[in-house]
């Protein structure tokens, strides 16, 4: 169910957002959006699937631990 | 410039619904218990320094945004190097924001719905929001402010006769260290995060000056937060207000009038939707200006649909459960004082060391 809801927003974005406001922009723009675009996807599909993504909240608490020496 | 400007008052209520964002909700920090209240004021007098400092950028460098700001005054290189870094903020906090959405969601009303549907609906109102620019948020913070007030103002009123104001005593049991470290929590967040409406500041008209703005909405935000504060704790006491995740939310649960007027606690989740959309608003304006500036690109709003939906991703493995982004604020505080308070700092000396420069020397006539 998820990964219906996940690409039903991702085509949504692709034909309303993408296609209708960046038909006339630059090449870097329509490059730079779809790979966002596909960051994102990749990150929340393989969540979906039960695959384990490492957050970033571990390495800024290891580093403020580090730095501050803060439990 | 590409949006249209903001009014005076609709940047002071932009800056308001930042600030409520989702401390109407969660709270600010209450580690000092009834001591909570010293602690806030103490942090709003840490934090109007910083905010008379974040003002002056905005004054130095009118119409200017605070990306450009950075490029300008650092070169091309080192710009970069601290553009890129507070746009990581900006997407993270969005991130955080929308995270504090959706479990708020899911804890308070929607046990069994997963959180993903939550936040592609937040998001939507958000990057259409963003898409329309400032001129629109500013609009939208107008129209709303007045709604969170009302709500705020009502929970006081109507949970006044299950108010023991005695739960403010003993004041100043907690050493003068313990509230320091509270009100340093408080000065990150959430006050110092509004370092991210500088991102907006260059759709403030050059007439209106920003350290106006920045403070007098600092303190009305504040004083409202003092009133929630008080408000929690005279309704559920220290212990319960250290022990809760949304003591704002369980507040308003006990109110309750005779037998007409109960469960208004449901008002509380408007506040947090109201306040949440202009603070995650914001974020993403900022981090899509971000990238932007980043890789050349004139138009921020031609990137907002992917930045959100990559704030969506970060904000999807950004935690693993609740107690987890509540055990992260005790380390926010220290991460984010680099994106407050250093790099505006570092921004704002250079700024003033420029303005000094181009200013024509006046030398003696003769």
């Amino acid at each position: 169910m998820m990964i219906a809801i996940l690409l039903t927003v991702y085509l949504g974005t692709l034909l309303i957002d993408f296609r209708a406001h960046l038909k006339d922009s630059k090449a870097l723009v329509k490059a730079l959006y779809l790979a966002l675009l596909f960051v994102s996807f990749s990150v929340l599909t393989l969540y979906e699937f039960g695959v384990e993504i490492p957050s970033p909240a571990g390495p800024i608490q290891d580093a403020v631990r580090a730095l501050f020496g803060v439990e | 410039m590409l949006d249209k400007p903001m009014s005076y008052r609709q940047a002071v209520a932009v800056l308001i619904m930042f600030n409520f964002g989702s401390s109407v909700v969660m709270g600010v920090s209450t580690g000092t218990g009834q001591d909570a209240w010293v602690a806030l004021l103490l942090s709003v007098a840490l934090t109007m320094p910083v905010v008379l400092m974040y003002g002056r950028i905005a004054e130095l460098n009118p119409e200017t945004g605070f990306f450009d700001v950075i490029e300008a005054q650092f070169g091309k290189i080192a710009g970069k190097v601290v553009a890129a870094l507070l746009t990581w903020y900006a997407l993270h906090l969005c991130a955080l924001v929308l995270r504090n959405f959706s479990e708020f969601i899911q804890i308070s009303s929607l046990l069994d719905t997963p959180q993903l549907p939550v936040m592609v609906i937040m998001l939507l109102a958000v990057g259409y929001l963003a898409k329309l620019g400032c001129k629109a948020l500013g609009k939208w913070a107008i129209a709303t402010l007045p709604v969170v007030l009302t709500v705020v103002f009502l929970t006081v009123v109507l949970s006044i006769n299950v108010m023991k104001f005695e739960n403010i005593l003993p004041v100043f049991e907690h050493s003068i260290g313990q509230i320091s470290e509270d009100a340093f929590k408080i000065f990150s967040f959430p006050l110092c995060e509004t370092v991210l409406f500088l991102s907006v500041a260059d759709c403030i008209r050059k007439s209106d000056n920003p350290k106006k703005i920045y403070v007098f909405g600092m303190l009305f935000s504040s004083g409202v937060l003092l009133i929630i504060i008080l408000r929690n704790l005279f309704v559920l006491g220290a212990e319960v207000v250290a022990t809760e995740y949304f003591p704002s939310y369980s507040a308003a649960r006990i109110i309750n009038l005779g037998d007409f007027l109960s469960r208004i606690e449901g008002s509380i989740s408007i506040n947090f939707i109201l306040a949440g959309i202009t603070k995650i608003t914001v974020c993403l304006i900022a981090a899509s200006k971000g990238i932007s500036r980043l890789f050349g690109i004139d138009d921020y709003r031609q990137l907002v649909m992917p930045t959100a939906l990559l704030a969506m991703a970060l904000a999807t493995i950004v935690y693993k459960n609740t107690m987890e982004m509540f055990a992260f604020i005790n380390y926010y505080a220290f991460y984010a004082m680099p994106f407050e308070v250093a790099i505006p700092a570092a921004v704002w000396i250079v700024s003033e060391i420029r303005k000094k420069k181009a200013q024509p020397t006046a030398g003696p006539r003769g």
